[in-house]
């Protein structure tokens, strides 16, 4: 599971959707890889604006990243120098990082989702549906 | 209702995952509209994405895949490397209301098994979606009207159906490659069921469905629909919140 995902997961369970405390997940004994995908600069100055950057500093510190803590802002439309280095720096963290195996774990009931082969299992036992 | 989906959906793609993989790699063409006409960094679900043959359509937009049946989840992850999945369930959806740009259910609420369950199954995308005017889903269903396909079933026929999947020598368990059967039992371009001698069918729940009624349970879930047809056997939609 990428990190960029984690970004649009919440709890599966219904009485968790009303509660703040549901978003983010929150990782658990996560292994880590990195995979190479491609670059693709026209997708994350785009997705920029979309993303929960509170959500997304969570989630990263709780895989040992630290991202700058306000959401880098893209200086113009055509992508600078400057620009480009926040967007490889955006899609190694965001599309690179693959949480391998693991937990996620809701704030607000506790239940915990397995991530197994860089898959999530969010599947409820079915006293929780 | 739940159990019975269980028995005569789920257990049935697990089964069968890779051969049904095998025979679904050609995009329809609504759904390619769909997805190439959506503006770059838009972020949507694909809910039923089966073995992910949407996922890469667009490149230039994020999509997280869901599936109820984890072998299929597993085939779309190794072919969307740029994309991600989750193995859900449409009825309980790992996401936050009101969060996505766009929505895809292709071939899923037909497998729901009561006209609530389809309802519900289209409200809990519909809550996904952003607002009217940010957000659309296109939902994809098989037709009960369909008189010139393999099938032949037409607004007479019955509704709900066991529809038989037979798994191709290749695809049996356990999975011992065949070399010599390989050429002939390969996949053509449309699903095939061969009729081979002691094979067992796999038997599929499906609703098919009438013309004007998946307007119908879009409207009960409370959506507008924005445009809708028939294409190849199948009725489709695109479709909005009202709110």
């Amino acid at each position: 599971m990428k990190l960029l995902t984690a970004n649009f997961l919440s709890c599966a369970v219904k009485s968790c959707k009303s509660s703040p405390l549901s978003f983010p997940l929150h990782f658990r004994d996560a292994e880590l890889a990195s995979k190479s995908v491609p670059y693709n600069p026209l997708l994350l100055s785009n997705l920029l604006p979309r993303l929960d950057w509170t959500a997304l500093v969570t989630s990263s510190s709780e895989l040992g990243f630290t991202l700058p803590a306000t959401k880098p802002l893209l200086q113009s439309e055509n992508i600078g120098e400057e620009d480009e280095n926040t967007l490889k720096m955006l899609h190694k963290v965001l599309m690179e990082t693959e949480v391998v195996e693991g937990k996620m774990v809701c704030g607000s009931c506790g239940f915990e989702y397995g991530i197994h082969q860089s898959v999530g299992n969010f599947l409820l036992p079915s006293h929780l549906v | 209702m739940a159990e019975y989906e269980d028995q005569h959906v789920h257990q049935v793609y697990d089964k069968i995952a890779s051969h049904f993989s095998a025979t679904r790699y050609k995009p329809w063409p609504i759904v390619h509209e769909f997805l190439t006409t959506l503006a770059p960094g838009s972020v949507g679900i694909d809910v039923g994405c089966g073995n992910g043959k949407y996922l890469n359509v667009n490149p230039n937009v994020f999509i997280v895949g869901s599936d109820r049946c984890e072998n299929l989840v597993k085939i779309a992850k190794d072919q969307a490397p740029t994309q991600d999945v989750a193995t859900a369930d449409i009825l309980s959806q790992p996401h936050k209301p009101s969060s996505f740009d766009f929505a895809l259910s292709i071939a899923v609420i037909h497998h729901l098994s009561s006209p609530e369950r389809r309802v519900e199954a289209i409200s809990s995308i519909l809550e996904l979606l952003k607002p009217a005017g940010e957000g659309k889903a296109l939902l994809y269903v098989w037709a009960l009207e369909q008189k010139n396909s393999r099938r032949g079933w037409d607004e007479n026929s019955e509704q709900d159906v066991l529809v038989p999947w037979v798994l191709t020598k290749q695809f049996k368990e356990p999975s011992k490659k065949d070399k010599s059967t390989e050429s002939e039992s390969k996949t053509e371009s449309t699903e095939k069921e061969s009729e081979a001698e002691g094979s067992k069918p796999f038997l599929r729940y499906y609703h098919l469905y009438k013309q004007g009624e998946l307007e119908d349970n879009v409207k009960s879930a409370g959506g507008n629909v924005i445009n809708s047809g028939y294409e190849k056997d199948n009725w489709w939609a695109i479709v909005e919140r009202t709110t």
